[in-house]
This record gives C-alpha cells, structure tokens and sequence, in this order.
C-alpha cells in the first residue's frame, strides 16, 4: 500500500516536472531578442514665425489670441451687395527666410444641407491674389480645395481680403462659421 | 530525386516572394521618409453674420426707378431722349438787296412767297439776308440743326450759311440752285454749340455773292416754306434715386461705372451727386468715358444724398451703364458695393 502511493507521488512529481519545464521551453522559445537605441528629443517652446496681425478693416468683434496663432474675424453680409474687406487680417512673416502659406478648409457650419446655407451667395478669400471661395448653390457649400503653397517672403506682411455676399431677401442675424488653417511649412 | 528538386524549386520560389514582399514594404516607407515635411497650422475662424444695410437706397421723382429687395440695388430708367424742336423765323434782317412779302410768308407751304432780291450797280448785284430764330433752348443740349427750305431762284447759285457766334462768322452749309420749288435740305452735326448763342438764337443766312458776267441779271429768291429743326437731347434728371444714411455713423460714398453697352451715341452723360454741392462722379463724354469713378463724397450721420443724371443723345437707341455705389467706413478699406443700372432710352 505504502509502495504504491510513493509510486503514484512519483508520477505526478514526474508529470508536474515535465509541465515546468515545457512551461520554461515555451517562455524562452516566446521571448524575443532586441537591442535598444536611444532618442531624445528636445522640444523647446518657440513663437510661431508666422503670425495673424490685425488689418487696417479689423471689424468689430474680431478678437486675437494668444500668441496670434488664432483669430477669429467677425464680418458682416449684406443682401444682393458685395461687401468688401480689403485688409481685415494681415498675415506676416516675423522671420527672415521665406516660408510657404496656404490656406486649407477645416469646417464650416452650418453644413450642407440646412436650409441656412442658401442664406449666403459667397463668402472669398483671397491672399496674395490667390481665390479661396466659398459659394452656395441652394443648400450646399461649395468648398474651396487647399490653396497651393505661396512664398511669403521673410519680413513680410500679406493682407487677407475678404468679399461676403447674402443672397436677395436672405434673414437677417443668420450666421455662418468657417474654420480655415492657415498652413506654415517650417 | 525527382521529388527532391520540385521540393528544392518550391522552396527556391518561396524565397524569392519572401524577399520580394520585404522589399515592396520597405520601399513602401522609403517615399514617406523623402516626403515629409514640417509645418504648423494657424487658426482663423470667420463668423459671417446677415446685416440690414445702414446706407440704404431709394427712389427718386425724376425717371422711372426700380428698388430691388433689400434696397441694396436699383434700376433707374431715363429718357427718351433725343427730341427734336421745330422753329420758324422770328424776324429777317436784310444786309444787302430788297425782299418782298413777309418773312411770315415763309411760315406755311402754300405759294405764298417771299421775294429775296438782288441789288447793287452794274454786274455787281447781290443779295445778303439773314433769318433770326428764338429757340429758347439750352445750346449745350442741342446735336443737330437741320435747316429746310421750300421755294425756288431765277437763276445762279444761292448759298446757305449758319452763323457761328463763336469765330463771329458764317459757315456755309449748302446751295440753292432749283428753278423750281423744290426743298433744299441741310444739316450741321459738327460744331452746333456755337451756331446757337447762349440765349438761344440763331441765324439763317441767303445770300447770292456772286458777280454776274455783263449784262447782268437780277435774280431772285422766291420762298416759300423755311424751319429750322433743331435736334435737342439734354434732359436733366434731378433726382433718379436717394442714398439714405439709416445710422448716426458717417460714411464715404462714391459711384463707380464698371460696364457698359451702347454708350458711342452719349454725346453727354454726366450722373452726379447733390446735397446742396454738385460732386461729379461719373461722366461720359461724346460716346467715351472721361470717368469712370468718382471721388469719395461724405453721407453725413442719419441724412440723404440724390443721385441727378443729365444726358444727352445723338441718335435714339438704348443705352446701359452699371456702375456700383460704393459706400466705405471712413478711414478704412472697407467698402459695401451696391448695383445701379441706369438705363438711357
């Protein structure tokens, strides 16, 4: 009886080692072999070299953020009449050398599809005589695609012109937002 | 053995997918490292928001003005132009020579005449007369002068002249030379401001200068019927439309023509503001622009500016100019453009 108890701990003494040491093959066998380099990155905070000033035509209500990397520009539509502004936002180069700019959609509210949009005829921007227009047609917003990447010469200043037109009988206090970056390559 | 080497072969194209794939994946992130560029995005948000107009526009009490919605653009329709004045003599000086009947005779077409004759000694008779008309018109206006003659001469070439108040001499405008009654028309299109004088009267010379060969002949001028038509196409339109100021903020308003059709057969066009002082803003002269913008003219706080027009036409026929009324912030670029069409029939 002793004899084969001891025999039967045997066995599973066996059986329990073999599963420790398959255990151990397999996480050696599942490790993996790598070196390591290092990357260290220094992130410094700096001004942006290109920046929003205020134009000549800042309206009312216009406001600059921190930094003059934000704006937000109030501008008035009229109904059936262009309304121009010829410098409400100057875009100006603080450094030296050239960068690239462009303007790129990002929103618009409200979208395609209300009945608000018809409120409006077009809204164009335009930046070193470059078109970037928003127009309607019925309901829907005709989207500009990104403008090409311009020059701005370093030191320099470029105005942003800005025409609004409301549609013939369009509602007044009806208002549109549209986002739109302006792109700096380094 | 056979086995062998298709076994080898497999594995051999195995090798060459295997090594195919490892380059497609690295050339796939190789453009992607060439490419990259640095940049930042700045943010601008633009709120537009539908305003009622401060500076609005309105009708006027001369021609015929069309507000569109909004009151942000107009039509405004003068006209027709040209029209046309019809004058018999006022009275006839004779210089030279002697007349019979009236020059009232010569009113009506009706074989009533009167006689213009020659005088003088020897060959050298002649006639010199002329017609006096009152036309009570403005000469700036007037384009054309047409001068018809009814009737008929013994003989020899009698000759027709206008009188230019300018150089203070006569310019010949044609001959009567018919035996018989026959019309003699003749028209001045160049230079007619100065056949008219400024209080509006004009001059219609006869005379026969010639000397005759011996023996000589006393010819004579029956005449029957004379008028003088007179092609008169100024009209001033005071006021077409009215730029009202709705605000207590003043503003600069100018006017500013940017098309254009059939305007060759404007001899004038003068449109203007006036607020008690005239400030010119765009003008056409003899079919062409000498401006096309007019200069910045201040709407006072919560008043009214007028739009005037004067024209004048040398022949009938439609004639457009657009032009936008500009209403600006002072001291500022910022401008409203409002459409006016001005249409000249």
């Amino acid at each position: 009886m002793e004899k084969r108890r001891s025999r039967i701990l045997g066995k599973r003494s066996l059986k329990l080692l073999t599963l420790l040491l398959t255990t151990t093959i397999i996480s050696t066998v599942s490790a993996s072999v790598y070196y390591s380099m290092y990357m260290q990155p220094t992130v410094i905070i700096s001004q942006a070299t290109v920046i929003f000033e205020q134009g000549n035509d800042w309206s009312t209500g216009s406001s600059m953020g921190d930094n003059s990397t934000y704006v937000a520009l109030a501008l008035k539509a009229y109904p059936n009449a262009t309304l121009t502004y010829e410098e409400p936002l100057n875009i100006s180069n603080t450094d030296s050398s050239a960068h690239d700019v462009r303007l790129s959609h990002v929103s618009i509210t409200p979208a395609s599809g209300s009945a608000s949009v018809s409120n409006f005829t077009f809204l164009n921007f335009t930046l070193n005589g470059v078109d970037f227009d928003y127009t309607t047609s019925g309901d829907t917003w005709n989207i500009p695609s990104d403008m090409s990447y311009q020059s701005l010469p370093g030191g320099t200043e470029w105005a942003l012109k800005v025409e609004t037109k409301a549609a013939g009988g369009a509602t007044d206090g009806v208002t549109c937002i549209i986002v739109i970056a302006l792109d700096v390559q380094e | 053995m056979v086995n062998e080497v298709r076994e080898r072969s497999y594995r051999d194209i195995h090798h060459l997918i295997r090594l195919v794939l490892a380059l497609l994946v690295l050339l796939g992130y190789y453009p992607q490292n060439v490419t990259g560029m640095v940049y930042s995005s700045n943010v601008k948000q633009d709120y537009a928001t539908i305003s009622s107009p401060s500076v609005i526009l309105e009708s006027g009490i001369a021609g015929t003005s069309t507000i569109y919605v909004n009151y942000t653009s107009a039509k405004v329709s003068v006209g027709p132009l040209p029209s046309n004045v019809t004058e018999h003599s006022d009275s006839f000086t004779v210089i030279t020579g002697s007349t019979s009947g009236s020059h009232n005779d010569t009113h009506a077409k009706d074989s009533v005449y009167f006689q213009l004759t020659e005088s003088g000694g020897g060959v050298n008779l002649y006639f010199d007369g002329y017609y006096g008309y009152f036309t009570n018109i403005d000469r700036t206006g007037a384009v054309k002068i047409h001068v018809n003659l009814y009737g008929r001469v013994t003989g020899e070439t009698w000759r027709i002249s206008l009188y230019n108040y300018t150089s203070s001499s006569y310019l010949e405008i044609g001959t009567f030379t018919s035996t018989s009654d026959t019309w003699g028309n003749f028209t001045v299109t160049s230079g007619v401001f100065h056949c008219i004088d400024g209080d509006g009267n004009l001059r219609v010379r006869i005379t026969q200068p010639d000397k005759d060969a011996a023996p000589a002949s006393t010819d004579t001028f029956y005449a029957d019927y004379q008028e003088v038509e007179i092609t008169y196409v100024k009209e001033s339109y005071d006021y077409v439309l009215q730029v009202v100021n709705r605000v207590a903020d003043a503003w600069k308003i100018r006017l500013s023509a940017y098309d254009q059709s059939n305007t060759i057969r404007l001899q004038n066009c003068t449109i203007y503001f006036h607020n008690g002082e005239a400030s010119r803003q765009i003008y056409i002269n003899e079919g062409s622009y000498e401006q096309q913008v007019g200069n910045w003219s201040d709407l006072a706080s919560l008043s009214t500016d007028y739009i005037a027009v004067t024209v004048s036409a040398n022949s009938t026929g439609t004639s457009f100019v657009d032009a936008y009324l500009e209403i600006s912030i002072p001291n500022t670029s910022t401008y409203t453009q409002f459409p006016i069409t001005f249409v000249i029939t």
